[in-house]
């Protein structure tokens, strides 16, 4: 009677544990993308050169992290293609910070340490970022963030870079179309992460400088189920538009949630949400709704007199041909950096120590801004670069 | 004044969803005197085999069902396989079984389909309805029907049919029950098929209200529970107004206090609560239904 109990519980259980193993695996396939290598000692000229690559590969940032590895990996395969870099090949050692800021100090902690890498690339998100920002300087390791917001690199440390809009640029550029549509009075609700907190941030610090009040200052945090009681709340003030700042699937709660109670006011959702995942989740509701983000959002719109319009271009078309779909802005962020970084260890020649220094004199247009780094702007970028879209048709069209 | 109403509007529809999960955990703890901490979990697979199943371009209703037989059928194994065999261990190893399912189920479903979120249409129209300035979607009046209809339903079951007298009586003396020839375990797999059915509805009609992701079953499963403890653990109806009572007070402490305190006030005015009444707000009645 015992044994035959003791085997029937063996069969379920045993099952159970395997689909468990198996479902931890998911999680970890993220591994280096070239053979094991011994750590690079001497400069020889086959020896290759070793970048590591944190992005939110899982998790709620990974919208953002797998168009950024998807970009990067193309691109290694076309610089490789065509020599490598300075004569040696390139490797992209990839990690997944799973959207977690531990996670992503692990992982760079691994990356250094075991696999030797000389650069960085990454993450997706502010949180994650700032936390290997803050490791990578201590090493004096060159690393470029694909997060947005702007404490990553200000204050302006040695090496540390970014590629996407800041939150400053963000904010500028919304404010510069309020101001020409003559709206003064705005309300927002930003995710309590350290995303959405730059923008409450920045959307305050420069309201005065163009007249703008914000009538209504509302957060929410980043599993939240619902957001209705914020919006109750904001439809009771006088504000006329709603800005919106967080990573999906946030922005396309609260914009669903904002037509079930007639909010009645346009909705400006920041360059955090501005990829196609938006558009499928908030399906009918989103259509108006307004966006700030780079140029990338719509490659076919681009003016031909753009001076990004060839890059953009080729970006786009390259990325179609290789994934079957267009890129959005996250997959141009993580093209730049590692554009930026192998530009930089050209101008270097090919010597990873001298990055930090090379890197502030670096100029280079890329797919989402032309980048003009100096002493003390390691973003490189300005709030010109970046465009007003509006839902139409459950698609993204650009705002002349 | 409208805000006021807005408020408790919002709070009525979560209250509502609350109290699905909430009489979820007393069914299953009035039979069985397991508490089930992947309640959540049946919601979160219901919500998201619907997603999966309309992706195979199953129509709406027909996805809806197949996926409430699903998770009814989960419910029922997960009692049959894992639950009936340990029928021996004390409660508090078996509600830790339960976390055990329930971050398996978790592991599983972000397996087969991602951590991404996903979106179900509504059920009819995205327009919102709106009477005297109070604004809700149409699929909240889904939400507050289809709670209204759960909930009678099973007070139907409990009180007026023979399966339901059956259930009430293995709740209170399993041994009694047994020698009248009504056996324990078959009921405790009847009431986790309940649980899995009534979760699974649940999780369906809240899924287009905003997204649905694998792990959305946690914090709901957290505010089920609590609402059945403030109700009196075992007093069905007491769990729903308590669900309700959670669901209106969060809205409105996440309007007129801050948003960003929204659960911790919920969680406050339940520790407040039960230090003042341990017994829930409906407790009498669990008193003595222990089968002791």
């Amino acid at each position: 009677m015992k044994k035959r109990i003791v085997s029937k519980w063996l069969y379920p259980v045993a099952i159970a544990s395997l689909v468990m193993l198996s479902a931890c695996g998911g999680g970890q396939q993220a591994q280096p993308s070239g053979g094991e290598q011994p750590a690079a000692t001497g400069a020889e000229s086959k020896e290759p050169i070793k970048v590591g690559a944190i992005f939110s590969l899982t998790g709620p940032n990974s919208p953002l992290g797998v168009p950024e590895k998807q970009a990067v990996e193309l691109l290694v395969k076309e610089i490789n293609g065509a020599g490598g870099v300075d004569g040696r090949p390139l490797e992209v050692v990839f990690e997944d910070d799973k959207s977690d800021n531990t996670e992503a100090v692990k992982a760079i902690k691994k990356l250094v340490s075991k696999e030797k890498v000389v650069a960085m690339l990454g993450s997706s998100g502010t949180g994650p970022s700032l936390g290997m920002a803050e490791f990578a300087a201590a090493e004096k390791l060159p690393l470029i963030s694909m997060a947005a917001a702007d404490q990553i690199t200000n204050p302006v440390r040695a090496g540390i870079f970014k590629t996407p809009h800041t939150d400053v640029h963000g904010t500028k550029r919304v404010f510069k179309y309020l101001k020409e549509k003559g709206i003064t009075k705005i309300a927002m609700l930003n995710d309590s992460n350290p995303y959405g907190s730059g923008w409450t941030t920045q959307l305050k610090k420069y309201a005065p400088e163009y007249g703008i009040t914000v009538v209504a200052e509302e957060k929410y945090g980043t599993k939240d189920p619902s957001m209705s009681s914020q919006l109750t709340k904001i439809k009771g003030t006088d504000a006329q538009v709603l800005i919106v700042a967080g990573t999906n699937p946030g922005p396309a709660t609260i914009v669903k949630e904002a037509k079930q109670l007639n909010l009645g006011i346009p909705i400006i959702s920041s360059h955090g949400s501005a990829n196609s995942k938006f558009l499928e989740l908030v399906g009918d509701a989103g259509e108006g709704v307004l966006m700030v983000a780079g140029k990338l959002l719509v490659p076919d719109q681009i003016d031909a007199n753009d001076p990004q319009a060839a890059i953009i271009k080729k970006f786009s078309e390259g990325y179609k041909a290789a994934y079957n779909e267009l890129p959005d802005g996250f997959a141009g962020y993580g093209y730049d950096g590692l554009n930026l970084l192998v530009e930089g260890l050209k101008q270097a020649g090919g010597d990873a120590s001298k990055l930090g220094e090379v890197l502030e004199k670096v100029k280079y247009v890329g797919v989402t801004g032309e980048f003009t780094f100096s002493a003390d702007d390691h973003n490189g970028l300005t709030e010109d670069s970046m465009i007003m879209v509006e839902v139409k048709d459950g698609k993204f069209q650009i705002l002349k | 004044m409208t805000e006021l109403l807005q408020y408790v509007a919002n709070g009525l529809v979560s209250g509502g969803i609350y109290a699905i999960v909430a009489v979820g955990f007393i069914t299953i703890y009035n039979v069985s005197k397991v508490i089930n901490l992947a309640q959540g979990e049946f919601l979160m697979l219901g919500g998201m085999v619907t997603v999966a199943l309309i992706g195979m371009n199953l129509p709406y209703g027909l996805a809806a069902l197949l996926a409430i037989l699903a998770v009814t059928v989960i419910g029922i194994i997960m009692q049959k396989y894992i639950i009936a065999y340990v029928k021996k261990a004390n409660p508090i190893s078996l509600i830790i079984l339960t976390i055990g399912i329930s971050t398996l189920i978790r592991g599983i479903a972000s397996f087969i389909w991602g951590k991404d979120a996903f979106s179900l249409a509504p059920i009819t129209t995205n327009e919102p309805i709106s009477f005297g300035g109070v604004t809700i979607a149409t699929q909240s009046v889904w939400i507050l029907a289809a709670v209204l209809i759960v909930l009678l339903l099973l007070w139907y079951l409990m009180e007026k049919t023979i399966l339901g007298k059956k259930i009430n009586a293995c709740s209170i003396n399993p041994m009694a029950a047994r020698l009248m020839g009504i056996s324990p375990t078959k009921m405790s797999m009847l009431a986790f098929a309940i649980s899995g059915a009534t979760g699974a509805i649940a999780g369906i009609v809240i899924a287009p209200l905003n997204v649905t992701s694998y792990d959305i079953g946690v914090l709901l499963g957290i505010k089920g529970f609590s609402a059945a403890i403030l109700g009196g653990l075992g007093n069905p109806l007491g769990a729903a107004v308590a669900a309700f009572l959670l669901g209106i007070v969060e809205s409105l402490g996440a309007g007129y206090v801050s948003s960003g305190m929204k659960d911790a006030i919920a969680f406050l005015v339940l520790i407040g609560m039960l230090l003042v009444k341990p017994s829930g707000l409906f407790g009498e009645r669990s008193v003595g239904k222990g089968g002791l």
